[in-house]
């Protein structure tokens, strides 16, 4: 036995198989569930569906009014993502290829930044949004993600940007490109992949964040998926082929995303793009 | 001259680094002093604020609900250093073995759902007459005792994949030689993994259990989308009892108080893990 789990062996295999399983049974639940009519689901409630009741999901979406929700949603993390795009790539570029004074202390300011919790400004910060007009608006909202994301994203686009080497930039503007085209140019293509990491965790952020809403839109026509899922319980309380349904369309696309770009998350996230 | 040159390179700059940092200080720098401010005066949000010294963390430091927060704090905080990241290391260990990278993104998956879903889904599995606690018998999520464990165990489920992640990529920066050694010289799995795999990870093991400890001060979300700090406060954090002091009880001083010491709990776990870190190194 020393042997095969030595060499990465049946015993080794069987491991991860059940680690496999057990991250797919809670989602087998939830999946199970909400395929189930209400009787069959109470009579039944671990095992498979007698028949696949996709009628849960339509009628989740009408009755929860989700659509509202994730028209919200979708803006939120379409305005996040943009903002974030615009603000932190020309901070990533200046943080790696120009030098200057303070470079290296805004760069350990921003990764101080993304260990900020939430809860050291959020007082403040709703009492002088609702001042302004900010609470219960989505533009509001998207300024605060715009400032709590771009740290993570210029630390990350950073380290893509300073792989670029410095003589392909000072090449360009020996020919006269300006500094803005030089980024187009040359800059760009290759941080593309750094690019689309922002992008999904960004956009995955964005739409799976809870206290923020929570706090900053309480009017049902802002509210996005997370805080309507959230209210879901004392709706529907023992509807619960209807509260799964309403999840796992919750979730459904960041799990779209997560399907198709999984490595993008991965190196993202887990990567050593966290570490600047 | 020289200082013309400077001036032109800051302009220069600003329109990088300008917008970025622009609302950065505008909305989280300075709210996050302005919460220490705060934290020392009396204020509803709606009236005059009043200065009070140090008289809101008197109130909340000799509160119950607050030690009792801070302690299942703690609590939350030894489970995370430990029972996720052991099965991280176990994860990576394994992954880095077999090479069967195609576990990866089934681990990494519930990472990336949002945690209201996953409430909703452990929520039904806890469920006292439904899913599994039709079986066992119990309400997992509904008794004091074992509440916040139950919610721990969920959480568990979408952040181990995480520290696979992190650990498995901090594998694949170690030289194949020392493995390729260490089965020529007949050294176990288990001393691969003790003498080569864990130091080579160590700065990375070190980082996470760190971030672990500000992380675990700074828990909400799961709690909220489960029990809300209920049955009888057994799950109340110190970010559910900011919130609640803040934004139902209108008592922005308090709440202020206690986001102050969050942070400084953060930091305190940081300096002791550092502290004993040292420790262990000098023996």
């Amino acid at each position: 036995m020393t042997k095969n789990f030595r060499s990465g062996g049946l015993f080794s295999q069987i491991i991860l198989l059940l680690f496999a399983l057990y991250s797919f049974f809670p989602l087998y639940i939830a999946l199970s569930a909400s395929l189930k009519s209400r009787a069959d689901l109470f009579a039944n409630p671990l095992g498979l569906p007698k028949e696949l009741y996709f009628t849960n999901y339509v009628q989740a979406f009408e009755v929860g009014n989700l659509k509202q929700a994730f028209f919200n949603s979708g803006l939120l993390a379409a305005g996040a993502v943009l903002g974030v795009l615009l603000t932190a790539i020309p901070a990533a570029y200046a943080l790696a290829k120009i030098p200057f004074r303070g470079s290296s202390f805004l760069v350990g300011y921003y990764f101080f930044c993304t260990t900020i919790p939430a809860q050291l400004f959020i007082i403040p910060l709703y009492l002088a949004f609702s001042r302004f007009c900010l609470t219960n608006s989505l533009f509001g909202l998207i300024l605060i993600y715009i400032a709590i994301f771009s740290p993570f994203a210029i630390l990350l686009m950073r380290s893509y940007f300073m792989n670029i080497p410095n003589e392909l930039l000072e090449a360009a503007l020996i020919d006269g490109a300006s500094m803005l085209q030089a980024f187009w140019r040359i800059v760009f293509p290759v941080a593309r992949p750094g690019v689309i990491t922002t992008v999904v965790i960004v956009a995955m952020w964005s739409w799976n964040n809870f206290l923020l809403p929570l706090t900053f839109l309480n009017q049902e026509r802002v509210m996005p998926v997370t805080v309507r899922l959230g209210m879901l319980m004392g709706r529907w309380s023992a509807a619960w082929e209807l509260i799964m349904a309403s999840a796992i369309l919750g979730a459904l696309p960041v799990a779209l995303l997560f399907a198709f770009l999984h490595r993008r998350f991965i190196a993202g996230l887990a990567g050593t793009g966290l570490k600047g | 001259m020289k200082g013309m040159k400077r001036k032109r390179k800051t302009i220069m700059l600003l329109p990088f680094i300008g917008p970025a940092l622009l609302l950065n200080i505008a909305i989280v720098l300075v709210p996050s002093v302005a919460t220490v401010v705060l934290a020392f005066f009396e204020w509803s949000g709606l009236d005059i604020p009043r200065f009070v010294g140090i008289k809101n963390f008197v109130t909340v430091l000799t509160e119950s609900l607050f030690l009792r927060a801070v302690a299942h704090n703690i609590v939350w905080t030894a489970i995370f250093l430990t029972v996720p990241i052991a099965m991280g290391l176990l994860g990576a260990e394994l992954l880095r073995r077999t090479k069967r990278e195609l576990f990866q993104p089934i681990y990494f998956f519930p990472v990336i759902l949002p945690v209201v879903v996953i409430g909703l889904i452990w929520r039904y599995i806890y469920h006292p007459t439904r899913g599994l606690g039709k079986i066992l018998g119990v309400s997992l999520l509904g008794q004091p005792s074992t509440a916040l464990f139950a919610i721990a165990f969920a959480n568990i489920w979408a952040w181990w994949g995480f520290l696979c992640a992190v650990f498995y990529s901090a594998t694949q920066g170690i030289p194949h030689d020392l493995y390729e050694a260490a089965t020529l010289d007949g050294a176990t799995g288990w001393q691969e993994f003790r003498y080569i795999t864990l130091p080579q990870i160590l700065p990375t093991l070190t980082f996470m259990e760190v971030m672990t400890i500000i992380w675990s001060f700074q828990v909400f979300d799961w709690i909220w989308v489960t029990t809300q700090g209920g049955p009888a406060g057994a799950t109340e954090l110190l970010a559910t009892l900011l919130y609640k002091r803040a934004f139902y009880a209108y008592k922005m001083g308090e709440a202020s108080a206690i986001g102050v010491c969050i942070s400084l709990f953060g930091l305190a776990g940081v300096g002791l893990y550092y502290y004993l870190a040292r420790r262990g190194a000098e023996i």
